[in-house]
């Protein structure tokens, strides 16, 4: 194992403070629920940082396939359905990974972890795409981050799927435009979709879709500003998605439900839950002097001579606004279907809020801190030109003014969107039609038993 | 020590165990127990006893009968030390002492197999490959009781039969083409045979191997016989009888046919990826666990096969380490197995609920077992897959590697299915019926001994004699001299 470098030391503490974000919102209380409950968060904690400090892409893998399946045990108290489509859509991935790398690694040692050979590069990109949702391979994500428990749904938009990112930023060494493009239809599509959720946890769990396109359309870039940008969104994303999450999972304890049609009394009965999202949601929308803000100027800066990206992002930026304006005021103003409002029938509890308010102050430090201290390559005042700003503010106020005359066109809708993961079970029917055939096949008479070693024979008589 | 002990001992064994039923009733039992250790004992001193050749009777070698030890033989009696005593344990808790013609089967079966692992020459090995798969027919149908059991040993033994047909026809042309029987005589000869006997004889000697060792399209008899034998018998199928043939394929593909331009190589290649894929599809389909291990075996005999198929010393070293990861953990798999359905009465997942509560031990050492199995890092099917992927990557075989990559994911998803089922509550309390302290001992050491073969790629002897075994076979000439000198 060689000296981490400052990528592998900047995620184990990213790593570590999530899963104590974690851990203090799932507060268990005794022997037992600390081993059910806090035991697989640290587990994959570990998990996480070994795979950060991995020099080879085996070792990569390890950590990986050692950490979705922590996460697994976690997410199987939440759904034992969700858990296994989590599981097997990892190990999947880590399949493709795993091929990939033993082709890089034939006639000379472990692959080294970095950059590979044009040939492979797709391979090992599907592989991490798995883990990071690349468009198309984020099949399993809205379900999981919606079904399980909510300490894990933060981990896993906090940390796990940043975990492809990290794969994808040691193997990106130069500019990349297909990657450029997936990134940006990941922005767009997941925002789109974000706005046709009702289920807060679903909502969120389509954002961190479009937020990695952000990282992905940064990172894409190959440029030294371009990975910085795309680690700064990494760190900026796991907090704030982490505190968004955890306020989603608050809602729920408060009410028993994460359906927008059934919420919208928070905003009274919690005003301190609604002050925490706030803090989140700025930053996630991108207002002024919020990680957030911070995070897409450089973004932008990165991809300056990519008109059409910026133009792409700058729309998604508009959709975030959007649909947040939306979870907002659904979630914790404007009650939809039980017009008395009855009190909340639970309380999210003080951890809960001592994990949230962690999270907020960490986004609110790593928003402040850029302006004053040169955190980011373009310096601080970068961030205070009022070119920045304006450009930082348009997605803001036209969001919001998009709420504000259409609100009819964004509330919260009955019914599920279709995705690609409704195509899971009929494509799975359709593969195992033929499977039916592979066992009827299997008859149990002798003669014909025979008749195909014999053919079999023939075959490779034919062959030699 | 003289290699032939390893054979004799159980071959002692399975004459004296009638004796003493005729004469001292009372000694059944612990001499039961004393011929099983003794045999493993002696396969063990024989197996680090280095590499020799012994001609039996001082005739030359091209007369008489070679008994060799080489590495990779030196592996392979180990395993097979290991499954018997193993299996043999859990049979005695099974069945108690009092079936002793089970035991003299058992012995039987023993014997043969060492025989089959240390022999040098050809015609021997397929005397050694009959008395093998009779004792394996009647033990698989063992208690006579149920129809199922007979029907699968009846199966078996046609399947058998036709197998050792392939052998046999396999070996006469052989015999006719060179006048030789001895291994290491024949692969100097063998070669300058004409080009169409050449392949008569690597096609039926494979075919014969294929149906033996339950390759596609050999393997209707092995669900059959895996999923009606009795546990202990099931678990020593899947963990010793299986690899033996595979052992067999091994040592006549690169010692006859391994300079025959890796045509054969190809071939085994293509039936392994065949027979990979088949095995897991079908385990996927299977509503009775015992079922499911045994097509999970037919896929992780097709998984051995590719890498035999990649014709290197690291596809050899990898076929190895496998067949080991294999045995510790398809053996452990068909225990549990066992004592679970025998808690429910039924071998249907579906019925096989609640059985966490009421067994944990057994069932986490399942789940370790699985996990193994599918190839979930770092337990030790994880590096032998590895291995095996990057010997397949060097040979350039791209598809059995990716066949190898998805059965992974595969794999998963049935035995996910099944460990869901233990873990899910039931609604009625399964009765509790007797312990098993000696099946859950093995079970035991089973798991540490993968845990010590997923280390073994980091201990320096272990990974030296694996990587030996690989170079030794690959190139056969070691084994000739050994034999010639």
């Amino acid at each position: 194992m060689t000296r981490p470098d400052s990528l592998s030391l900047i995620m184990i503490a990213l790593a570590l403070f999530m899963t104590v974000a974690s851990s203090l919102f799932a507060g268990a209380k005794g022997k037992e629920a600390f081993w059910r409950d806090l035991a697989p968060l640290w587990l994959f904690c570990l998990f996480a940082c070994l795979t950060a400090l991995a020099s080879t892409w085996l070792s990569f893998i390890i950590g990986l396939e050692l950490s979705t399946l922590s996460l697994f045990t976690v997410i199987r108290r939440g759904d034992e359905a969700t858990s296994r489509l989590y599981l097997l859509a990892q190990l999947s991935g880590a399949s493709v990974l795993l091929f990939a790398t033993a082709l890089g690694s034939s006639f000379g040692g472990n692959l080294p972890l970095g950059p590979v050979s044009e040939k492979l590069f797709p391979l090992f990109v599907i592989g991490l795409g798995v883990k990071a949702a690349l468009p198309g391979l984020h099949f399993w994500l809205p379900r999981t981050h919606s079904q399980a428990p909510t300490e894990s749904s933060a981990l896993l938009s906090g940390y796990a799927v940043k975990m492809g990112i990290y794969g994808l930023l040691r193997l990106v060494d130069g500019p990349s435009p297909p990657l450029l493009l997936l990134g940006i239809v990941m922005a767009l599509y997941g925002v789109v979709q974000a706005l046709l959720q009702h289920d807060a946890k679903r909502l969120l769990a389509y954002h961190t879709i479009s937020q990695l396109g952000f990282i992905v359309a940064a990172l894409s870039t190959g440029t030294p500003l371009g990975r910085t940008a795309a680690l700064f969104h990494v760190v900026a994303h796991a907090l704030f998605k982490g505190l968004l999450f955890l306020s989603a999972g608050s809602l729920e304890k408060l009410y028993g439900s994460r359906d927008l049609n059934q919420l919208g009394r928070a905003g009274r009965d919690a005003p301190l839950l609604f002050g925490l999202f706030l803090v989140g949601a700025s930053a996630i929308a991108g207002c002024p002097f919020t990680s957030g803000y911070a995070a897409k100027i450089v973004i932008k800066s990165a991809l300056a001579d990519q008109g059409q990206a910026v133009l792409g992002l700058q729309l998604a930026g508009l959709g975030t606004t959007l649909s947040f304006c939306k979870f907002g005021c659904y979630g914790f103003f404007r009650s939809l279907g039980n017009k008395k409002g009855g009190s909340p029938s639970g309380s999210p509890g003080k951890n809960a809020y001592a994990a949230m308010g962690l999270l907020a102050l960490a986004t609110i430090f790593l928003g402040i801190t850029p302006l004053f201290l040169p955190l980011l390559p373009l310096g601080a005042k970068a961030l205070l030109a009022p070119q920045a700003l304006v450009d930082g503010l348009i997605p803001l106020v036209g969001g919001a003014a998009l709420f504000a005359l259409f609100p009819r066109l964004f509330r919260p809708r009955q019914g599920d969107v279709a995705d690609v993961e409704n195509a899971l079970v009929p494509a799975g029917r359709l593969l195992l039609r033929p499977l039916a055939f592979l066992r009827r096949s299997h008859t149990g008479r002798l003669r014909t038993y025979i008749a195909l070693i014999v053919a079999a024979l023939i075959a490779i008589f034919h062959s030699l | 020590m003289n290699p032939v002990l390893a054979i004799v001992a159980p071959f002692l064994a399975a004459f004296t165990i009638p004796l003493f039923f005729v004469f001292r009733k009372r000694w059944i039992g612990s001499s039961i127990v004393l011929f099983g250790i003794l045999s493993a004992l002696l396969s063990l001193f024989v197996a680090a006893g280095g590499e020799r050749a012994v001609v039996m009777g001082g005739w030359n070698p091209e007369v008489g009968i070679t008994l060799v030890v080489d590495s990779l033989s030196t592996a392979f009696l180990i395993l097979a030390a290991l499954g018997f005593s193993a299996s043999l344990s859990a049979a005695t808790e099974a069945f108690g002492y009092g079936p002793w013609r089970f035991y003299v089967l058992f012995f039987l079966s023993w014997a043969a197999t060492n025989g089959i692992i240390l022999t040098g020459d050809l015609f021997n090995l397929f005397v050694f490959f009959e008395i093998f798969s009779v004792a394996a027919y009647l033990v698989v149908a063992y208690p006579p009781r149920s129809w199922q059991a007979i029907e699968a040993g009846f199966k078996y033994l046609i399947f058998g039969t036709v197998g050792a047909l392939f052998l046999l026809i396999g070996i006469a042309y052989a015999f006719m083409a060179t006048g030789q029987l001895n291994m290491a005589i024949l692969a100097r000869v063998l070669p300058r045979a004409p080009e169409t006997t050449l392949s008569v004889v690597i096609g039926c000697l494979v075919v014969g191997l294929f149906i033996k060792s339950g390759t596609v399209p050999g393997h209707f008899w092995l669900p059959d016989a895996h999923s009606s034998a009795q546990t202990p018998v099931s678990a020593l199928l899947s963990g010793v009888f299986v690899k033996v043939s595979l052992y067999a394929l091994i040592r006549l593909t690169f010692l006859l046919f391994g300079n025959a331009d890796g045509r054969v190589f190809f071939v085994l290649l293509l039936f392994g990826t065949v027979t990979l894929c088949l095995g897991h599809l079908m385990a996927f389909q299977q509503e009775d666990i015992k079922r499911l291990l045994a097509y999970s075996t037919v896929a992780q005999v097709g998984t051995i096969v590719i890498a035999i198929g990649c014709a290197s010393a690291g596809g050899i070293a990898a076929a190895v380490y496998h067949a080991f990861n294999h045995m510790a953990a398809k053996m452990g798999l068909f225990l549990v197995a066992g004592v679970l359905a025998e808690d429910r009465a039924s071998r249907d997942i579906a019925q096989m609920r609640g059985l966490f509560r009421h067994r944990p031990l057994f069932v986490l050492a399942f789940c370790l077992f699985a996990a193994s199995i599918a190839g979930i890092p770092p337990l030790n099917g994880f590096m032998s897959k590895w291995f095996l992927l990057v010997a397949a990557a060097e040979r350039g075989a791209l598809i059995p590697a990716a066949a190898v990559v998805a059965g992974t994911v595969l794999s998963a998803a049935y035995y996910l299915r099944a460990i869901t089922a233990f873990f899910s509550p039931a609604e009625t309390e399964p009765p509790h019926l007797r312990p098993h302290p000696v099946t859950g001992a093995i079970v035991m050491l089973l798991a540490l001994l993968g845990l010590v073969l997923a280390l073994a790629p980091y201990i320096d002897p272990l990974r030296e004699g694996l990587l030996a075994v690989g170079s030794d076979t690959s190139s056969g000439a070691r084994y000739i001299g050994r034999v010639l000198q």
